[in-house]
């Protein structure tokens, strides 16, 4: 493993030796991947690559109260209806319906931002570009 | 290696846009479905839901085709300008080649004087020697984009920091000092880098120093007059 240069345009400015060595280790898993990626699907990589992305920010976003939910709570809410079961004064009824939004909101967004990543493409075609960006 | 360079630097700034926009488009969403769920007094019908969902997917996708049309718009801008850039940093390149060339022949006729000097001396050939590889290793030394007036300013200290005594250095190096400051005359007067009025002013400098060399002045002279282009 080679000392990270200054002039290396990957390496931000990291002070410490772990810091230094988690990223280069990071740039040898990515790399490799990135290459696997691009020869077996090509300009499509990059959509699926940030399709990844977007899923685990919302999953690590939205899947968060319903992880909080199932600890404190000790229950798991699967539809509006089931919050309408509990009791009006209690916070579980509201915990509830903050879940299932949350569920909502991982699928409608994670939804849209493939179909908008996929329509930007198709306009990118439209426009006669023939090929995608990069 | 340089084209996956800049493609994961280009994916390492989509991310970052990507997630301040994923964090916007989630919390329009989410207050879109709050709405809902109080316009329907928390008991949504399937009807209600259905509309919400759909109209939260199409919302969530124009604005990542937004989004991304534009950033790509911006790439495609950046793309050319790095290329502009670029043709700019190989024209700097080309002039520090010329420069370095241009060096590189006062340096020649510099040592080629040295050698047909009538009066030549050992001590004052080394010391001239030694002002020419103070001024090549200013060039080479980390100094990239030296300007005509700067190599000037160094070769002008090479010469004063060889510690030739005033009258030794006035009788022997007149001429080659005049010398070289006609050809760093010829050298700054094909540096495209500087602006007209900057020529100039270096120019003016120049003939100051040549007529110092001229009236054959001390070398507390010189390294005042140096010390003023250096500034």
């Amino acid at each position: 493993m080679t000392q990270p240069s200054p002039q290396d345009p990957n390496l931000s400015g990291l002070t410490t030796k772990t810091g230094k060595l988690t990223e280069r280790l990071l740039l040898n898993i990515w790399e490799p991947l990135d290459l696997l990626g691009q020869g077996l699907m090509g300009s499509l990589w990059r959509t699926v690559y940030l399709s990844i992305q977007d899923a685990i920010a919302l999953g690590v976003l939205l899947k968060l109260p319903s992880l909080v939910g199932h600890i404190i709570i000790g229950k798991d809410f699967s539809s509006f209806d089931v919050c309408l079961q509990e009791n009006a004064l209690g916070v579980a009824r509201y915990a509830c319906f903050i879940i299932i939004t949350a569920d909502f909101c991982l699928w409608i967004v994670l939804a849209g931002r493939i179909i908008g990543r996929f329509w930007a493409d198709l306009l990118e075609l439209k426009r006669g570009n023939g090929a995608w960006f990069q | 290696m340089v084209p996956i360079n800049r493609k994961k630097i280009s994916l390492y700034e989509e991310a970052k846009n990507g997630l301040s926009s994923l964090v916007w488009q989630t919390a329009s969403v989410f207050v879109g479905f709050i709405l809902m769920l109080l316009l329907t007094v928390g008991n949504p019908s399937s009807f209600a839901i259905t509309i919400t969902f759909i109209s939260g997917i199409a919302f969530v996708a124009w604005r990542e085709q937004n989004r991304i049309t534009k950033s790509r718009n911006i790439n495609s801008d950046n793309l050319l300008n790095k290329r502009t850039m670029l043709t700019r940093s190989q024209q700097l390149r080309n002039q520090q080649k010329r420069d370095e060339e241009a060096l590189n022949t006062v340096l020649a006729s510099v040592s080629e004087s040295v050698k047909t000097s009538e009066d030549r001396d050992t001590r004052k050939a080394v010391g001239l020697s030694k002002s020419s590889a103070i001024s090549a290793s200013a060039l080479k030394g980390g100094k990239t984009n030296l300007s005509a007036n700067e190599i000037a300013a160094w070769a002008l200290k090479g010469a004063v920091e060889t510690n030739l005594s005033d009258d030794d250095y006035v009788n022997s190096n007149k001429k080659i000092t005049i010398r070289l400051l006609c050809e760093l005359e010829h050298l700054m007067s094909i540096d495209d880098s500087l602006s007209k009025d900057e020529k100039d002013d270096a120019f003016e400098h120049l003939k100051a120093l040549n007529q110092i060399a001229l009236k054959g002045q001390s070398t507390k002279q010189l390294i005042s007059q140096v010390k003023t282009l250096e500034s």
